[in-house]
């Protein structure tokens, strides 16, 4: 029996040996490539598997929430006409899915309309889940290295520019959205070129820093990127200025307040720009316009 | 060992739940999060070395849902759950809301590494506080959903050793 016993925690103690060792090598790897853009296999298999069942998960949750929203609809029109609720339920089902459909298809022709004015190769992804960490505005989109995709990548959505590539794995990416608190993008006012980097204020939108106070900046403005980050091409659309504030003396610079011309809450498509040569050019601003 | 599979698996699934449906139960910057609770859980369960490493690998696991560097998650998770080992060395018996209220200081334990880890250290007060409180209200039903499972694994168990002893 004491031999048993022995031999059960010499068991448990060559396990508990095991994993930290095990811990100790993927932290030392990790430390070691971090930086670098190699990726490890068994992470990227890793993080493969996790958004795939994401993605499994994601779109029937989409489809409950559309559900659960006609429902509501419903539950407002029946207060009102209790005889035709049977008939109103079909009809609203059927409404609901055409009206998908119709807003579906209003966004994808938005995207091709970006697509068209766009001179770089561009590619569609569909968001598939969000981060684990509610502070953080990041996305998974299903689209990976296989597809070309790598860090550092435009993203696109129906108004302008929505964020950008930030990790990729072998199907799955993640796209760190405009509002994130770590998002900072080289920014323009179209109307006066001035300039400003663009800093994410999580739910309040975004914020254009280090314009000075003399500058003339009115709300209403709309705000482009710069090109000057070497990450967005110059000209595409940002947001809008919607509150302008001298702040006090001892501040050198306004408070400007933007809201995004991309929904970024509601983004379900998105575009990315698969080549990213910058463009010294003004002719994209129309373009984009 | 079952509460360290349950940690491992339960643990995981719950983040893949999280990181999907996560934006369907998000106001503001806070939203049900089932894992600090699951943490404390385990902890008054499990003690040193075994508990330590489970958590730490859950860690690493949850880390694959965000973009927070990866030995962030680890890390608070290890922390959070020293610091309930050792509260629970110097406490004989622990009233259930005590637990709770346990869940509560764990959660901010783990918000604040996190927050730091990803650079947000400014959202501590009142998003941080904020879900801290919810994680404790939200608590009880968590953990009534964790002892379910627990119990279920170890009838399970124990049909499994009648059977081999027959």
């Amino acid at each position: 029996m004491p031999q048993k016993k022995t031999k059960s925690a010499k068991k448990k103690i060559i396990i508990v040996v095991c994993l930290l060792l095990f811990l100790s090598v993927l932290g030392v790897v990790t430390v070691r490539f971090s930086g670098s853009n190699i990726a490890l296999p068994a992470v990227m298999m890793l993080k493969d598997t996790g958004d795939r069942l994401q993605q499994f998960l994601f779109v029937p949750l989409s489809r409950i929430k559309t559900l659960w929203e006609s429902y509501c609809d419903l539950r407002e029109t029946k207060e009102e006409n209790e005889v035709l609720k049977a008939r109103l339920a079909q009809l609203q089902s059927e409404i609901t899915s055409y009206r998908e459909a119709l807003i579906e298809n209003r966004r994808l022709r938005q995207l091709l309309d970006i697509k068209r004015h766009q001179n770089d190769k561009t590619l569609l992804a569909h968001i598939v889940g969000c981060d684990i960490a509610p502070w953080r505005a990041v996305v998974t989109i299903d689209r990976g290295k296989k597809d070309g995709l790598l860090p550092d990548m435009p993203v696109l959505s129906q108004g302008g520019v929505i964020g950008r590539v930030i990790e990729t794995s072998l199907s799955y990416s993640k796209v760190m959205l405009i509002t994130d608190y770590q998002s900072r993008i080289a920014a323009l006012v179209q109307r006066n070129r001035a300039r400003g980097l663009l800093v994410g204020q999580g739910r309040k939108g975004c914020s254009l820093e280090y314009v000075e106070k003399g500058v003339d900046v009115e709300i209403g403005d709309t705000i482009i990127t710069s090109g000057m980050d070497a990450v967005f091409p110059k000209g595409l659309l940002l947001g809008e200025v919607v509150s302008v504030k001298a702040s006090d003396q001892s501040n050198l610079f306004q408070e400007i307040k933007v809201r995004p011309f991309s929904d970024v809450g509601k983004a379900e498509e998105v575009l990315i720009l698969l080549s990213t040569g910058l463009s010294t050019s003004d002719e994209k601003d129309s373009l984009s316009r | 060992m079952i509460e360290t599979f349950c940690l491992i698996i339960l643990g995981y699934l719950i983040a893949v739940f999280q990181s999907s449906a996560g934006v369907f139960f998000q106001v503001g910057l806070i939203r049900l999060d089932a894992i600090p609770a699951l943490i404390c859980w385990y902890s008054l369960r499990q003690p040193l070395p075994l508990g330590m490493v489970a958590v730490a690998v859950l860690g690493l696991f949850v880390s694959v849902f965000s973009t927070i560097p990866m030995y962030v998650f680890p890390l608070s998770y290890v922390l959070g759950f020293l610091t309930i080992r050792y509260i629970i060395s110097n406490v004989l018996e622990l009233y259930p809301w005590q637990i709770y209220l346990l869940v509560g200081f764990l959660s901010l334990e783990i918000i604040v590494v996190q927050l730091a880890g990803s650079g947000n250290t400014e959202l501590v007060w009142p998003w941080g506080l904020f879900q801290s409180g919810l994680n404790a209200i939200s608590a009880p039903v968590f953990f009534f959903f964790f002892n379910k499972i627990e119990a279920i694994l170890k009838k399970m168990k124990r049909k499994k050793r009648d059977i081999t002893n027959e």
